[in-house]
C-alpha cells in the first residue's frame, strides 16, 4: 500500500520525537495497517541508529513483530490498572519521607550548629571522624552529591564513566586510597 | 592520590625550609604520614562513601627491596580490581568487560616525584592541626587542608598516631560539607604479604600480561604537542600528564590532558564528532566529581575532576583549538 | 508531554500497538547495549526480546520519574547481568601486551563472534551513509547535521537555520530519505 509524503514526513518526524497534535494517531495507525510504512520507519530509524553507532547489523530487525504472538498472550492494561498501583505505592512511601526528612532536619540543625562551632572555634563538623560522631552517618548523606551522573541518557552516563575511570587512573598517583575510587566507582 | 599529593606539600615545605601557610608540628606529621603510606605492609579494609553510597574496597600493600606493589578490590557488586605494581597499574573491570593497562612514566607520582609536587601545591592550601579521635580502632591526629580559593576542594586527614599511615580521608567543600571519604574499619600492619595475595582473581588464568615490565617509559615519546589550548586553569594547576587513548577495535581515539595544582586535579577529554553517540552538553555531577561537556570546533569536549561544579565549567568554556597561525 | 510520554501512557491504558512502536524506536540500541554483555548475536536477540517483555509488565508501574529509554535501558542491563549469572558465562581469553599502554581492551569489542566480515561490513555502511550527508545540498545537510550530531530539536534547529519548524522537518526527512535509499541499495531489498 503506498504512503503518500506527507505521511512519510510523519514517521521521520516520529524518529525525532517531534510529532505534533493528532499525528502520532496517524503514525499509529500506519504502523497497524500499512506493512510498507512500518519497513519505512524502521529504516529511518536504522539510519539513525547508524549515526549513533549503537545498532546491529541488520536494518529489518523488528523485535516488535517477532514478539507480536507473546505480547497479544500478555495482559491489556487499562488506566485503573496503573493509578490503583500507584496510589498502592504513595502510603509507604509517605511514612518513609517523613522519616527521613526528620533525620535530614536534625541533620541540618546539627550542621547549623557545626557552622557556628567552626566560626568560634575553627572547628570543621567534617572532622569529626566516622568511628566517634553517633549522626555523622546522616550528616553525610545530608550533604553528599549523587551516586549517578544527572544526565538524561544512559549512553552518556556511560560516556562520562569510561572518561571517569581513565581520569581517575591518570589522575592518581600513591597512597592509600589512590586508586579507590576507580575500584569504588566501577560500571554501573 | 589526595594523600600522597597532601603529603607531598607537606615533604616540600620540610625540604624546601619554606614555610607557608603551616606549622612544623602538621608539617613534620604529613612527611612521615607520607613515608608510612609507601614503606608499610599493610592489610585492611576501607569504605569509599559518597552521599547515601558506601563501597567497601580491600586493600594489600607491599614494599620491600623490589618495589612497591598493591591491590584493591571491591568488596561491593560486580567485582572489580587494581593491581600496581611499581609503574604498572592494571584494571579489572567487571565481566572481564574492559582491562586498561597503564604505564606511569617513572617520576610520576613516585616518591622521587614530592619535591616537584610539594612545591606546585604549597601557595594554595592552608595545612593545620586538627584534633584527635578513632579510625579503626586505633588513635589519630587530625590535619586541615584548607583551600585559599573557591576553585578547589579542602580535605581533613586522620592520620594513625603510631604507624603515622592515614587512615581516614575526608574531601569537604567551601561550607564545611563533606563530599567523599575514604575510611578504614579494620587495618593489620606491618605483616608478612605472600605473592599470592597480589594476584588478580577476578578473570583469573584469562588474562595473560606479556612483556616486561621492567622497562622504563620514555616519558618523552609520550609528549606530543598539542592543538589545544587550555584558556583558564585555577592558580597553581599544571599540565601534569597526556595521553591519547585508542580504544581496540573501534574507530575512537581519546586524547587526555591531566591537569593539578599538586592535591587536585582535572581531566580533559577530547574527541572528534564522529558520531552523536551521547555526549554531554553542560554540567554533571556523581558523587564529589563534577563534569563539563561543550562543543568545540567538531570536538567533543569534557572536563570532569573534583574540584567545584564552576570551576570544570570555566575551564572547558575556555577551550579553543590553536590555529595554524598559532602553531 | 514527550511522544514517549505519550506512548507509555497510551500503554497504560491498553493500546499495546503504543508499545510496539517504542520496541521499533528502541530496539537497535538495546540490543546493541545487550550484544555488549551477551556476546552471541542470536543470544543477544533473545535476551532483548525478554528484556521488552520485562518491560512490558513493568510498565504500569512507570511513573515517568526518569526518561523512558533510561528505565528500558536499565531493564536490559538487568536483564543481561542475570543470564550472563544464570549462564555462567566467563569472559573471553585476552592477551594484553604491557608494552600497549595506551590502550583499554574492551572484552565485547574483542568478541568471538564479531568477524573481519561483519566489521567491513558494518565501516563500509557508516563511511556510505557520511557520504551520503556529504553529498546532500548544504541546507539538508546542515539540518541533519544539527540533528543527529548535535541533538538539537526542530525549533532549536529553525533558529539556527532561521526558517520554519516545517522546513527543517522537511529537509531531515528528505536527508533520511537519501540514507533510507543508500541502506537498501548496500543491504539488498527484503
Amino acid at each position: 500500500m503506498a504512503i503518500s509524503v506527507n505521511e512519510h514526513e510523519l514517521l521521520s518526524a516520529f524518529i525525532d520525537g517531534e510529532l505534533q497534535g493528532g499525528e502520532l494517531d496517524i503514525v499509529l495507525n500506519l504502523l497497524a495497517t500499512n506493512p510498507e510504512a512500518r519497513k519505512r520507519l524502521n529504516r529511518y530509524q536504522f539510519g539513525s541508529d547508524v549515526l549513533h553507532e549503537h545498532y546491529v547489523v541488520n536494518p529489518d530487525l523488528d523485535l516488535a513483530q517477532d514478539l507480536a504472538n507473546t505480547l497479544a498472550a500478555e495482559s491489556t492494561y487499562s488506566a485503573t490498572d496503573t493509578k490503583e498501583k500507584v496510589t498502592a505505592q504513595i502510603i509507604p512511601l509517605k511514612q518513609n519521607f517523613w522519616k527521613q526528612a526528620t533525620g535530614l532536619a536534625l541533620a541540618a540543625s546539627i550542621s547549623a550548629v557545626a557552622v557556628v562551632g567552626v566560626m568560634n572555634n575553627s572547628q570543621y563538623q567534617a572532622e569529626i571522624p566516622l568511628a566517634d560522631a553517633g549522626n555523622n552517618n546522616i550528616q553525610q548523606v545530608a550533604s553528599a552529591g549523587g551516586q549517578r551522573w544527572t544526565v538524561g541518557e544512559p549512553e552518556v552516563a556511560e560516556q562520562l564513566n569510561t572518561y571517569l575511570v581513565d581520569h581517575n587512573e591518570y589522575a592518581g598517583s600513591n597512597g592509600a586510597f589512590s586508586y579507590a575510587r576507580v575500584v569504588s566507582h566501577g560500571y554501573e | 592520590m589526595r594523600i600522597l599529593f597532601h603529603a607531598i606539600v607537606i615533604s616540600s615545605f620540610l625540604l624546601t625550609g619554606i614555610v607557608a601557610r603551616a606549622d612544623d608540628e602538621s608539617i613534620a606529621l604529613l612527611e612521615r604520614m607520607s613515608i608510612a603510606s609507601q614503606q608499610l605492609n599493610y592489610e585492611g579494609v576501607f569504605s569509599h562513601q559518597r552521599g547515601r553510597r558506601m563501597e567497601s574496597i580491600r586493600v594489600i600493600h607491599r614494599s620491600d627491596e623490589q618495589g612497591v606493589v598493591e591491590r584493591l578490590i571491591s568488596l561491593n557488586g560486580m567485582p572489580r580490581e587494581v593491581i600496581r605494581n611499581n609503574d604498572v597499574v592494571t584494571c579489572f573491570y567487571p565481566d572481564g568487560k574492559r582491562v586498561n593497562v597503564n604505564r606511569k612514566p617513572l617520576g610520576r607520582g613516585f616518591p622521587s616525584d614530592l619535591l616537584n609536587r610539594l612545591k606546585s601545591a604549597e601557595s594554595y592550601y592552608e595545612v593545620s592541626m586538627g584534633k584527635q579521635g578513632r579510625v579503626a580502632g586505633r588513635s589519630v591526629q587530625g590535619l586541615r587542608v584548607k583551600p585559599v580559593d573557591k576553585f578547589r576542594y579542602g580535605y581533613f586527614f586522620w592520620v594513625d598516631k603510631e604507624s603515622d599511615l592515614l587512615l581516614q580521608s575526608n574531601l569537604i567543600d567551601k561550607k564545611g560539607n563533606v563530599l567523599e571519604t575514604f575510611a578504614f574499619s579494620s587495618i593489620q600492619l606491618n605483616i608478612e604479604i605472600d605473592d599470592d595475595l597480589l594476584q588478580p582473581e577476578i578473570v583469573g588464568k584469562e588474562i595473560v600480561l606479556k612483556g616486561n615490565s621492567s622497562q622504563p617509559v620514555d616519558s618523552a615519546k609520550t609528549n606530543k604537542p598539542s592543538k589545544w589550548n587550555i584558556g583558564w586553569l585555577p592558580e597553581g594547576f599544571s599540565l601534569t600528564a597526556q595521553q591519547t587513548r585508542k580504544f581496540k577495535n573501534k574507530k575512537t581515539t581519546v586524547e587526555q590532558h591531566v591537569y593539578s595544582d599538586g592535591l587536585s586535579s582535572v581531566s580533559v577529554f577530547i574527541e572528534e564528532i564522529k558520531a552523536s553517540h551521547g555526549h554531554l552538553r553542560g554540567g554533571s555531577s556523581k558523587g564529589a566529581t563534577n563534569a563539563f561537556g561543550t562543543i568545540v570546533d567538531r570536538h567533543y569536549v569534557t572536563v570532569v575532576g573534583e574540584v567545584p561544579a564552576h570551576t570544570v565549567e570555566r575551564i572547558g568554556s575556555s577551550i579553543q583549538m590553536v590555529t595554524k597561525d598559532q602553531l | 508531554m514527550s511522544v514517549d510520554q505519550e506512548l507509555v501512557q497510551r500503554v497504560q491504558a491498553g493500546d499495546k500497538k503504543a508499545f510496539d512502536l517504542l520496541i521499533l524506536k528502541y530496539q537497535q540500541r538495546i540490543v546493541h547495549v545487550i550484544t555488549g554483555f551477551v556476546h552471541d548475536p542470536v543470544e543477544a536477540l533473545d535476551v532483548a526480546q525478554e528484556a521488552f517483555i520485562k518491560a512490558y509488565r513493568a510498565i504500569p508501574r512507570f511513573r515517568g520519574d526518569s526518561a523512558f529509554y533510561t528505565w528500558l535501558y536499565r531493564i536490559a542491563i538487568n536483564t543481561a547481568k542475570n543470564h550472563l549469572t544464570a549462564r555462567a558465562r566467563r569472559a573471553p581469553l585476552l592477551d594484553v601486551d604491557i608494552e600497549d599502554a595506551t590502550y583499554a581492551y574492551e572484552a565485547a569489542a574483542l568478541k568471538d563472534f564479531d568477524t573481519p566480515e561483519s566489521n567491513l561490513v558494518r565501516d563500509e555502511l557508516e563511511q556510505a551513509i557520511h557520504k551520503v550527508i556529504a553529498s546532500l545540498p548544504e541546507d539538508t545537510a546542515t539540518a541533519i547535521r544539527l540533528r543527529e550530531f548535535e541533538g538539537m530539536s526542530y525549533e532549536e534547529i529553525s533558529v539556527v537555520m532561521e526558517c520554519p519548524i516545517g522546513t527543517v522537518r522537511s529537509r531531515i526527512f528528505r536527508a533520511r530519505e537519501a540514507i533510507e535509499a543508500k541502506v537498501e541499495e548496500m543491504m539488498g531489498a527484503e
